[in-house]
Formats: C-alpha cells, structure tokens, sequence
C-alpha cells in the first residue's frame, strides 16, 4: 500500500497534532487524554514530545503539506520489505512523526473537507485515534529495523557457520553409509535395522509412484494458486517436493519398526512428508502471512492435521505444518520459514543426516562423539536465527491441554 | 557415570496418551544419548524416530513417560504380539 503525501495546499492534508482544530473537533489538555502521554512514553522513553498532540509550534513545519516531495517514500510503512528497511534507517528520527501508517486516523474535517468530495473525511477523528495510528507507525518502524537488523546479523554469521560445518568434515569424514537396495527376491534393507519384505517393498515402491503423480497433479497446482495470491512470499524447495524413494522406505522401516500392532500401510499413510513445499515470508510479515496462509491451505480443501511452532526449539526453527487432501487421504507437509531459518535448515541438513544414520545404526557402531558435535552445530546454527515477532500468534495443532 | 534413561510414549493417529502406540527411551551415557524403540522384533532397536522429531518432524509426538508407564506399555505389546501369533 502506498500513501502519498497531500499535494501543497491540499486542503484535506491531515494536519499535525498542533495545527489549528477544525470547528468542532475535539481538543484537550494532554493530561485530561488517558493514556496519552503514558503510552508515548512506554513506546520509547524520552521522545514522548513527538508523540504527543501538544507539542512545540516548530513542529508544525515539519508535518505542514508543503513539506519536500522527497519525503513521500520515506514515510510509507507498507511498502516492500526491502526498500523499507533500506530507507529508515537513513531517516532523521524526528520524522517517525511524520509518517501516517493510516490515514484514515488523520483526516481533517470541515468545509475544506466536503469541498474535496470526501464523504468520509467528514468524519470526526479523535486525538485517541491519532495517537492511536502515531503508536501503530511506531511499531512498524521498530520491528522493520529490528528485522533488518537481523538480516543482517545472519548474513555476518553464516561465513562462520559455514566453515565451522566445513571443520567438523575434517574432524569426522563421512563414514560408509548402509547403501539402500533391492535385493532379488524383492525385499528391500538398508543397513541392520532398517528392512521390508518383497510385499512392503512392492507397496512402498507403489505409493511413492502416486504420491509423485497426486503431488504433481493436485497438491502443486493449489500451493501455486496459494503462492499467487501474496507476491510478498514465495513457494521453496520444490526441486524437493517428492521426498526420493530410498529415503521414504528409510522412513517407513524406521516407522514401522517402533510402531508394532500396525500394518505397513497403515504406517506408510501416516507418514507426513513424503509430499512437502515450504513457504518464506520476510520477517516482518512472517506470523500474518502464515496465520493467512493456513486459511488458504484450509479454504483449496485441505485439512489441517497437526501444526507444530518451532520457534521455540533449538535444533530447528519454523513452524511445520500436516495437511490431508480429504479425497485421497493423502498428506503433505507445509513449512513455513523465514529466509533466515530456512537457510538455516539447509546448512544443518547434512547434520541431520548424518545424525539420523548414525542413530539408526547398532548402538555399538554408534559415534557419540560425532553425534555431540552434530547437536551442537545444529543449535549454534539456530541459535543465530532470529525469531520474527509475533510467532506467539501462531498456535500449535492440536493445541496442547495445558496451553 | 550411570546411565541416565528417559522413557517416551510414541502416540499417533491410531494411539493416545493414555494408550500409547510405542515406547522409546533415551539412554544417557558419559558419552552421549542412544535411543531405542521397543521394536515388533520385541527388542530394544535403535531408533533416529525421537531425533527427527526434534527436527520438526511431526509424524509421531513423543510424551516423557515414567519407567513404570514404560514397562507397562512393553508388556502390553508383548502380550499383543503373543495374541498374534
């Protein structure tokens, strides 16, 4: 959204907070507002002359319409994530002021008004609205330079990630991994543990075939139409969308083995991720366009089957989500990351690799050492990822009892 | 050092809380954790199941159980499995 400052001489130009009232509007001594000054203050202490309506005359200048055009792009909050966080930081704070997030909140009335043919600039607006909309810019302001902050802050960090991970390769070489494969009866094993007989081995082959076709078929095209309707956000990983076939048997031996009283069907359609697509949103926009974006999900047909907030881990950090299209049955995962988390999730992939190989081997061939460090990595990587605001929001599904 | 051992529900679409599909448990050794699941084999297996879910998997909750609601839950997968048979 853009708002464009008013010409010079605009008469339906929002005035500043000391600018002569209108007939009729309201004016009050700043004490006799509740909460005025208070709020101003708790926002950011010691700048609360700014806020409030009855500060110095010489402000008046600053906010008048005939100030210089130039100003127009550095007062719009609503504008891409990117150009916002390169022009605030440039700005003078004073203007903060200056900037109306909504205009609505700042609309004159008057004869001046109705001759602009402006039925709802007539409309009275309380100095609580005011401040209201000034407190509301505020808080854009700050978590916009908050995330560009962060960005920032990671993108410092990750050489260093990156060549921690290269030294922990030299430390421990990758060691021989069990090779996944068909034997000729038709079982399939990979490693001691992990195996399935002629039969699994044919219905697991089988479903990864129709869970590509369905993805690629159905499950694709409405994450598409999901992704087309914000450009702010954008689908990832989808060279990845359709986990490989060894790796979903991998998944399903594991599975099936901790889950006895289950068929492998059975365990096979519970698998959630055979089917996954990510969606990236920057920061400041992260906890709205995923509250938004599970309605999406939820109004193309799909049903929500668990949600999991991650933020809070240490080993990991997005929100992951299950979804089941209700004619198939089929399920697919849904992540949602921010750039930082999900490049943070790719720079930890190998480690988690690595980590579920060694786990799923006998625990005497098991290397602890290695297994420590991996941990360890993965949450020195994630610690460095920033939590975007407002991720409280976004609640786990099923919500736990306790809250 | 002893080995400090953390027991887990395995809960699912087909299980609950208070029926727990599967048990797991987390081994503490000096020098790091070992996990296992109560496999169909009837043994004690190792398992990357509690690792993923730290990784946001979320296939399988994993709820911390008492050893006692641990063993109860292995005798009761003996017993299914003897059933079977």
């Amino acid at each position: 959204m853009r708002i464009d400052q008013p010409e010079p001489g605009d008469p339906s130009a929002p005035p500043a907070p000391d600018a002569p009232r209108a007939p009729g509007a309201e004016r009050r001594p700043a004490a006799e507002r509740p909460g005025a000054t208070e709020a101003a203050a708790e926002r950011r202490p010691g700048r609360d002359t700014e806020a409030v309506p009855d500060r110095p005359a010489r402000r008046e200048s600053e906010a008048v319409p005939d100030r210089p055009a130039r100003r127009e792009s550095e007062a719009v909050p609503d504008r891409p994530a990117q150009h916002e966080t390169e022009a605030v930081p440039e700005r003078p704070p004073r203007h903060e002021t200056e900037a109306v997030p909504e205009r609505s909140a700042r609309r004159e009335t008057g004869p001046a008004a109705e001759a602009a043919g402006r039925p709802e600039a007539r409309e009275p607006v309380s100095r609580a609205d005011q401040i209201a909309a000034h407190l509301r810019y505020r808080e854009t302001v700050s978590v916009t330079l908050q995330a560009a902050a962060d960005r920032a802050a990671w993108a410092q960090a990750r050489p260093e990630l990156r060549a921690a991970w290269e030294d922990h390769k030299e430390r421990y070489p990758e060691r021989t991994r069990a090779v996944p494969h068909t034997t000729p009866d038709g079982s399939w094993s990979a490693g001691e543990h992990r195996r399935l007989d002629p039969e699994q081995n044919t219905e697991a082959t089988k479903a990864h075939a129709d869970l590509a076709d369905e993805a690629d078929r159905h499950i694709l095209p409405a994450l598409r139409r999901i992704e087309a309707a914000d450009p702010d956000r954008q689908l990832a990983g989808l060279e990845h969308m359709v986990k490989g076939e060894d790796r979903l048997k991998e998944k399903l031996a594991d599975a099936w083995s901790g889950r006895p009283g289950l068929n492998v069907m059975q365990v096979l359609n519970m698998i959630p991720d055979a089917v996954r697509s990510t969606l990236t949103y920057s920061s400041e926009r992260y906890a709205d366009g995923v509250i938004t974006d599970i309605g999406r999900l939820k109004a193309e047909g799909f049903e929500l089957l668990k949600l999991k907030n991650l933020w809070h881990a240490d080993q990991y950090k997005g929100v992951n989500s299950q979804w089941r299209r209700p004619d198939t049955g089929t399920r697919f995962e849904m992540q949602f990351h921010t750039p930082e988390s999900l490049d943070a999730k790719e720079l930890t992939h190998e480690a988690y690799e690595r980590i579920r190989s060694n786990a799923a081997l006998p625990v005497d061939k098991q290397d602890l050492d290695e297994e420590r460090d991996l941990e360890n990595f993965q949450r020195h990587v994630n610690a460095q990822v920033a939590t975007p605001p407002g991720t409280d929001r976004i609640k786990d599904f099923p919500e736990k009892p306790n809250g | 050092m002893a080995e400090k051992i953390t027991y887990y529900a395995l809960i699912d679409d087909f299980s609950s809380r208070t029926e727990p599909g599967g048990v797991l448990r987390r081994v503490g050794r000096d020098a790091g954790n070992v996990d296992e699941v109560f496999s169909r084999n009837l043994t004690w297996d190792p398992s990357p199941l509690l690792r993923g879910a730290e990784r946001g998997d979320t296939m399988f909750d994993f709820a911390e159980i008492t050893e006692d609601e641990a063993n109860e839950i292995v005798a009761r997968i003996r017993a299914e499995a003897a059933q079977a048979e």
